[in-house]
């Protein structure tokens, strides 16, 4: 419990620090505070397609602007589904998460932005292991199971990244997220292969890679 | 509809860091790791009577091994007679009790004695490659199914990889 406050202690410390930067800055370093933006994750897809097709997520996300920072919520859902003949064993797991966090643009106004930012992630997901066959030569096979166990994981993120206006109300752009997971709960029997959103559950901190394409809707025509 | 000029700086981002992506989809999983099993150290073991009596090694004739209940009573050592002051044994993954029968060469006649032992198992996840092998806790000798004078557990919990210790006093 120490390390949960510990951390939420220094992410609001964070976050307080971002908008008193930000209010030395001059009115028109305001960035789309007249439309809210709505993307996918591009590379989440194609990882699919690209991949062994085991690992299958989407994610989407939405983000406004408020005098000078972007308020930005992400949402997904990823599901492994792994089966091996040799080793024999399944494994599936599935789950939603979400994050919440704000963006700080490095550039001085218009509608590119350089950033980083920060995020607090959730995740809630079930995983299970159906058929685990583990061979010995001599004494013979043990057979056995993980039953469908729901868990959940809390982590904040250290996010930088680009987005640029590609053309009329159409944006891409990259965001590298650097993950440290800080709570995990219901863990029984085994740990999960993954954590929805986090990725490899054996690790505390990790890399991540989002590809977004976005629609800005404005809010004013002349935007 | 005008394309802005960093859009060409993202794409070649993108391109950039979509073929290392791609780079690391593209490597094969392979499993370089043996699966381990319950793996034991089993010491034999004699009491030197006297006022303070003392503990040593003792050297065996080991004519075979094998586990009891298997079909073909296969021995899991070296065909030849081995003396041994210990050897190492693997633990079965099938069941939660693994009995091991000694023959052992007394002065040229055999005799056998048995060692059984109890434990938990739980599967333990190593790679997507490798798949599970077992982690093994709560070790203990099942007296009822074993002959010899004693036997006792050194550390019945261990960390992997999983080597446990037995000692046998004969």
């Amino acid at each position: 419990m120490n390390s949960l406050l510990k951390y939420i202690f220094s992410f609001l410390i964070f976050l307080a620090a971002i908008p008193l930067q930000a209010q030395t800055l001059t009115e028109k370093d305001t960035v789309l505070s007249t439309g809210i933006r709505v993307g996918v994750d591009v590379a989440k897809i194609a990882n699919y397609f690209l991949t062994n097709k085991t690992n299958r997520a989407y994610e989407g996300v939405v983000d406004v602007g408020y005098k000078k920072l972007l308020f930005v919520a992400e949402g997904g859902y990823a599901r492994l589904d792994i089966t091996r003949p040799e080793p024999e064993f399944s494994y599936q797991s599935s789950g939603l998460y979400g994050r919440l966090g704000v963006e700080k643009n490095m550039l001085k106004g218009g509608d590119d932005a350089i950033f980083y930012g920060a995020r607090y992630a959730y995740s809630n997901f079930s995983y299970q292991a159906d058929k685990i066959v583990i061979t010995d030569p001599y004494w013979g096979s043990f057979v056995t199971n993980i039953p469908a166990n729901h868990a959940s994981a809390h982590w904040v993120e250290g996010v930088g990244g680009v987005k640029v206006k590609a053309i009329q109300n159409i944006y891409l752009g990259f965001t590298i997220r650097f993950k440290i997971k800080f709570i995990e709960n219901g863990y029984k029997e085994i740990k999960p292969l993954q954590i929805p959103g986090f990725g490899n559950a054996e690790k505390r901190s990790a890399f991540g890679l989002s590809y977004y394409i976005f629609y800005r809707f404005p809010f004013k025509n002349n935007n | 509809m005008k394309v802005q000029p960093i859009v060409f700086k993202l794409f070649f981002s993108i391109a950039l860091l979509g073929s290392v992506s791609l780079l690391f989809s593209c490597v094969t999983q392979e499993c370089n790791t043996q699966q381990r099993g319950g793996s034991l150290t089993v010491s034999f073991r004699d009491i030197v009577a006297g006022t303070r009596p003392t503990e040593r090694d003792s050297t065996l004739t080991l004519l075979t091994i094998y586990g009891k209940d298997q079909k073909d009573q296969e021995n899991i050592l070296e065909k030849d007679t081995l003396k041994a002051i210990s050897l190492k044994l693997t633990l079965s993954p099938a069941k939660d009790t693994t009995t091991y029968v000694f023959k052992i060469d007394s002065a040229g006649t055999p005799v056998w004695h048995s060692l059984s032992l109890t434990y938990k198992r739980t599967p333990n996840f190593i790679s997507q490659a490798c798949g599970f092998d077992i982690n093994y806790s709560d070790l203990a000798v099942l007296k009822e199914n074993t002959t010899f004078d004693s036997a006792a557990v050194v550390k019945p919990t261990v960390n992997l990889p999983n080597e446990f210790l037995v000692k046998i006093y004969f």
